[in-house]
């Protein structure tokens, strides 16, 4: 039995992500083309909804290009070992506290609640770089292996302090599992501020914040394919379907780390006064508590979105020069922040 | 915290890695089985704006790539171990004081190692550009 609610909820989660990549994909180009003063696709479906759907189905029946030169092995690896990731990483993100099913079963609201929650996110995101740099030298193309090698040395650097500024977290949660990560943000500060970590880790937040956009490879840090320099970067040899699954990747992972920051930051699915402890196992509140999550989720999809079409790219050194120079120190200061704050918090009192 | 290791809750990992992998291979199957073929030696060529390549896809590159990826792995490994130390920090606290000192030790050496990169310019993109000006 419980077997089977495994397989129904990996299902769910499953097809939901691949709906939400669309979801964003189209929220992308209607909000683009609201703050360019256009129409954006409004055609297909209501407000456009089904335009991604019908991009896909137009995009399979595209010739699929091989091009000459190209390493065949990894130039048809390369899209799934993108893909692969980017719908896998969503499965320790819980949207509600667990539910007891039939009376018996306690079902957790995740795909997989388990111990290492953090570093399984951090660990398996960190793989769709594979996908990006093996595209990129199989491609046999300058801009692809320009945008590839790019993309290594950007998440290289970039990584390095998305780990360190999710320390102070893990310091202040003592686990990482991201049931306990959401249940530490439930209560109240002073009687009224939520204990989210955006108000407790707000340097953290923000070196979290900056090294999200430069790992999902968006504006102002979308160097691996500007498309001004590198014509598309990583996937310019791409054709049919294949270029498709960069671009499915490139928003699931959006959405993923949407979901990570409202879950580690703005206190996932809680919000003050909705929670078993408080509103009793009544049957609304997973659906409540699914929502809460959703929203904050959209919310930061919408700040993606948004910073995309109001940015200006940066230039490669500065990049780095902001990775090393300037978060990479911020990220260290917040440890020792945190560390030396809990310890005073600790021995005064 | 880790009382003991149920692999049992890793199995919905499991079957949405299958799950992924298949879907991701057979996207790809779908766009070779549905996409028409007309083969052409001018279009199979590698783009680049419109013009014959000149050259093979395959450049040099600059060495800054390289030494990006030796610091990562340097400063990566410090940052892994920053997490099994964070975990424990609260609980420790009631140790006293150790966990914290052991903390500024830590980076004191981390610290050292950084600046001596910092020193030598090994955070600097193209940090031979001011020697390549005529002048």
């Amino acid at each position: 039995m419980m077997i089977a609610i495994n397989l129904v909820k990996v299902l769910i989660v499953f097809a939901f992500v691949q709906a939400m990549a669309g979801l964003t994909l189209w929220a992308e180009r209607r909000l683009s083309a609201l703050m360019q003063d256009r129409w954006g696709p409004n055609r297909l479906g209501p407000f456009g909804l089904l335009q991604p759907l019908a991009d896909s189905v137009k995009l399979l029946l595209k010739e699929d290009i091989t091009p000459q030169g190209v390493d065949r092995l990894l130039y048809y690896l390369a899209p799934a070992m993108s893909l692969a990731p980017a719908l896998m990483t969503v499965a320790v993100v819980p949207f509600g506290e667990p539910v007891t099913l039939f009376g018996q079963y306690v079902v957790p609201l995740q795909v997989a609640d388990i111990h290492l929650g953090i570093l399984f996110i951090l660990a398996v995101g960190s793989l769709e770089i594979y996908g990006i740099v093996f595209g990129a030298w199989a491609s046999n193309n300058k801009y692809s292996l320009l945008g590839g090698v790019r993309s290594v040395a950007q998440m290289l650097s970039y990584e390095l302090f998305m780990g360190g500024s999710l320390v102070g977290v893990v310091m202040l949660t003592g686990s990482l599992r991201l049931n306990d990560i959401v249940a530490s943000q439930q209560h109240l500060l002073w009687g009224w501020l939520p204990a989210w970590n955006l108000f407790r880790q707000p340097l953290g937040f923000v070196v979290f914040l900056v090294a999200a956009f430069a790992e999902t490879n968006r504006l102002p840090f979308d160097l691996p394919e500007s498309e001004q320099e590198l014509v598309g970067g990583y996937h310019t040899e791409y054709s049919s379907m294949k270029f498709v699954m960069f671009f499915i990747a490139e928003y699931a992972a959006v959405f993923t780390m949407s979901a990570l920051l409202a879950t580690v930051f703005l206190g996932g699915y809680g919000l003050p006064g909705l929670s078993v402890a408080e509103c009793g196992p009544v049957w609304w509140l997973p659906v409540a508590q699914a929502a809460v999550f959703l929203t904050k989720t959209l919310l930061f999809v919408l700040l993606f979105i948004t910073v995309r079409w109001s940015l200006s790219r940066l230039r490669y050194d500065q990049l780095m020069r902001l990775g090393w120079k300037v978060m990479l120190p911020l990220a260290l200061l917040n440890i020792v922040v945190t560390g030396t704050l809990m310890f005073l918090w600790r021995t005064t009192g | 915290m880790v009382d003991d290791v149920d692999l049992s809750a890793y199995f919905p990992v499991f079957v949405l890695t299958v799950l992924a992998v298949c879907a991701a291979f057979s996207i790809i199957l779908l766009s070779h089985l549905f996409g028409p073929v007309a083969r052409d030696r001018v279009k199979s060529r590698p783009y680049e704006s419109g013009m014959p390549s000149l050259g093979g896809g395959r450049l040099r590159l600059s060495i800054e790539y390289y030494l990006m990826a030796i610091i990562f792995l340097a400063f990566d490994v410090e940052v892994t171990f920053l997490f099994p130390w964070g975990l424990i920090y609260g609980k420790s606290l009631e140790l006293g004081s150790f966990i914290l000192l052991e903390m500024f030790f830590f980076f004191i050496v981390l610290l050292a190692g950084y600046a001596y990169g910092w020193r030598e310019g090994a955070y600097e993109w193209d940090s031979n550009r001011e020697a390549d000006r005529p002048g």
